[in-house]
């Protein structure tokens, strides 16, 4: 216990003293204070800028009066009449000379010339939504209806409410998507540190003295334990600042749906993600551990990770096409929900958003902790045989067999 | 403390390394283990470390089984380990805490060491930033930084310069002298010779010779003299004329004449004889097989 607590220790120190570690978390911090901050400073520039005015030219051809009824609808637009027809208006648009021009020819008919048409230009569907109410009103009147009528009869409107009986997953889909993100990130960069930590003392030949001072159980679990902490802390200050910015920022992000769930979260969804967000970095760690301790460079780690990175992924896009499906109680995430790799995540999604009862959380949970057992167990006895082992990493069935003549 | 091993057996799937090696080192003694690459010397290091266990046999201390959490070996590593990016004292401190010593103790040796080794300078130096000779030192005073009884030096002298071979070779002697017991792999055997008492050859996964470097040199056929003098051809001639019958074979080497006799009876009849031809002798001296050609006889063909 002594000696693990030093390897603990050391690997903790190791981590937290990190330039690059620190950097990163500095980084990390400057990154989410001007985010955090960054409505409250436009804020402030934007209140003097004024409203922007969208120019537009029409021709009319009706005698309809369609020209003056867009004028005094569109209130945002600052509209100019000209006389003139489609060619030439198509002259001056083409020039330059104007931004856009609309050519009405019939009540129910008009040309939107414009140079470059952008993605958001609205104008178009305006000005159709516009012609069609006042052919409509004038085909009222003309009908025999009174201009009090017709104004009772536009201003009637269809008053809507949604009620939510059961659990609103729109708001609870964006924090546990974060979450997920959060923590398919952490076990990927933590789990990494970790590979690399080992080969860096299998590369360099350290392991001999180490193994002899503190026994493989204590080197492994030692590091993983003490890189797991150190990036637990990295995650649990970077969490803890973001909330304090967001509290201070409070007004700006209230309406924001996405930011304003994620700092709602409660008490319960935040130990639910850490009680599951453990073992999954154990798990992952452990494989990670596993795996580069039979390479013998640097350069052979990622190779030899791919597969778990691979799983990792498979998991986290599995989850995520699991949340995203329009029917929340889907198989492939229920199923999701039990796989050891990808119970972190897919059980703590449907925790949060209330779609698991208490026992299934339990025995994921359960299937979760005895298969860190099993492969913290593994593990050990494939670290224990590649840390000595220098030169080509073995096949897998020559790893099985050293495995079996231990 | 005096350390045994009894026949230790070891193979690397189909491959025997080890095949019943027994061997004895006692405190206040230096344990020469030759054998030439891949004969199984680092294996049996390994074994004494802890590192893996043998497949059978024994390792004992005092004679009774190994306890290596009460007992402090110091181990140099033929692949030689620490951590480059780290700072020298930092990771020696962490050593010798994984060993169980306290930070005061760990300082106070380690401040000793560095002064014998000359090496005081490096002490917050990244590992990295020093010349292989000095990355050596360092790594010699994690292996004694806890003050072991049984110290296993794996190749000490390879790649050092005269001076820092000659700095390690005080602090061996001084290890012997102060009773520790010291295992002792090299290459180079005027260092074995120089501190070993005792040797074990291994080839072919066993020790096709042991013991006391003397009595193995004296078991050694002692016919051959080697007369230093003046004018060793003339008297290589004189005494082939004078003692035919005797003597197998006379010529000259360098600066003395090199008899071989029949047998080894004769030997006095022929340092008279010489005397009396030759007035100025330098020395006569029986001539003995180097430890290098034993080791070569022994290790030429690899079993």
């Amino acid at each position: 216990m002594k000696r693990f607590l030093q390897v603990f220790r050391f690997e903790f120190a190791n981590t937290a003293k990190n330039k690059i570690f620190i950097g990163l978390t500095a980084v990390l911090l400057a990154v989410i204070t001007g985010v955090l901050f960054f409505p409250a400073v436009k804020g402030e520039s934007d209140t003097e800028k004024p409203a922007e005015v969208t120019s537009l030219t029409v021709i009319d051809n009706t005698q309809a009066g369609c020209a003056e009824f867009l004028k005094a609808a569109m209130t945002g637009y600052d509209i100019t009449v000209i006389d003139g027809d489609r060619d030439s208006a198509e002259k001056l648009v083409e020039s330059g000379e104007l931004d856009s021009a609309i050519v009405i020819n019939s009540p129910l008919e008009y040309t939107y010339i414009v140079n470059n048409l952008g993605l958001y230009d609205t104008t178009s569907s305006v000005i159709s939504d516009l012609l069609l109410t006042k052919y409509k009103n004038d085909y009222l009147v003309s009908a025999g209806l009174s201009q009090q009528e017709l104004s009772e009869l536009n201003a009637s409107a269809v008053s809507a409410q949604s009620v939510v009986v059961g659990q609103d997953l729109t708001k609870s889909f964006f924090y546990t998507y974060i979450i997920i993100l959060l923590l398919y990130m952490a076990v990927m960069i933590y789990g990494q540190t970790v590979a690399q930590s080992i080969v860096t003392e299998k590369s360099s030949k350290a392991m001999e003295l180490l193994i002899t001072g503190a026994g493989e159980k204590n080197l492994i679990f030692g590091k993983i334990l003490g890189n797991g902490l150190a990036g637990l802390s990295q995650l649990v200050i970077l969490l803890v600042w973001s909330a304090v910015c967001y509290r201070i920022n409070l007004e700006y992000w209230e309406d924001n749906m996405v930011i304003s769930s994620l700092f709602g979260m409660d008490a319960e969804t935040i130990a639910l993600a850490v009680l599951f967000f453990i073992p999954g970095f154990l798990l992952y760690a452990f494989l990670y551990g596993a795996a580069s301790s039979l390479a013998s460079k640097a350069e052979e780690v990622g190779t030899l990770t791919m597969p778990i990175t691979f799983i990792m992924i498979l998991a986290f896009l599995g989850t995520f096409a699991g949340i995203s499906m329009n029917d929340p109680e889907n198989t492939l995430l229920k199923a999701l929900s039990y796989v050891p790799f990808s119970a972190p995540m897919a059980m703590f999604a449907r925790l949060s958003m209330n779609l698991a009862t208490p026992l299934q959380a339990a025995v994921s949970l359960v299937i979760l902790i005895a298969s860190v057992v099993l492969i913290g167990y593994a593990a050990v006895a494939i670290y224990k045989i590649g840390i000595l082992m220098y030169g080509k990493p073995p096949k897998f069935n020559e790893l099985i067999r050293a495995l079996k003549n231990r | 403390m005096d350390l045994s091993v009894y026949e230790i057996t070891k193979s690397f799937g189909e491959k025997q390394v080890l095949n019943g090696i027994s061997l004895e080192a006692r405190a206040g003694e230096a344990l020469g283990l030759l054998g030439r690459n891949g004969a199984g010397k680092t294996t049996l290091m390994r074994i004494i470390m802890g590192i893996f266990p043998p497949d059978s046999g024994r390792v004992l201390a005092n004679g009774q089984p190994i306890n290596r959490r009460s007992l402090n070996i110091g181990y140099l590593p033929e692949e030689r380990g620490l951590y480059p990016k780290k700072k020298v004292t930092e990771q020696l401190l962490y050593f010798a805490a994984l060993h169980g010593l306290s930070k005061k103790t760990a300082l106070k040796n380690a401040d000793a060491l560095f002064e014998k080794l000359d090496a005081a300078a490096y002490k917050n130096a990244r590992l990295e930033t020093l010349s292989k000779g000095n990355q050596q030192k360092i790594q010699l005073i994690a292996a004694l930084i806890t003050d072991p009884d049984i110290v296993i030096l794996d190749e000490p002298f390879s790649g050092l310069d005269p001076v820092n071979a000659s700095l390690f070779k005080n602090i061996v002697k001084e290890l012997i002298q102060n009773g520790k017991t010291v295992f002792f792999s090299s290459h180079q055997m005027n260092y074995v010779e120089e501190f070993c008492d005792n040797i074990a050859i291994l080839n072919g996964g066993k020790i096709v010779l042991g013991g006391n470097i003397k009595k193995i040199k004296r078991s050694y056929p002692r016919n051959t003299l080697l007369i230093r003098c003046e004018n060793p051809e003339n008297l290589s001639l004189r005494l082939k004329d004078a003692l035919g019958g005797i003597i197998e074979s006379a010529d000259a080497q360098n600066d003395a004449a090199c008899i071989t006799l029949v047998s080894e009876k004769d030997k006095k009849r022929l340092i008279e004889t010489a005397l009396s031809f030759e007035s100025e002798i330098d020395e006569i001296k029986v001539m003995e097989p180097s430890l290098n050609e034993i080791f070569i006889s022994y290790t030429e063909e690899q079993i």
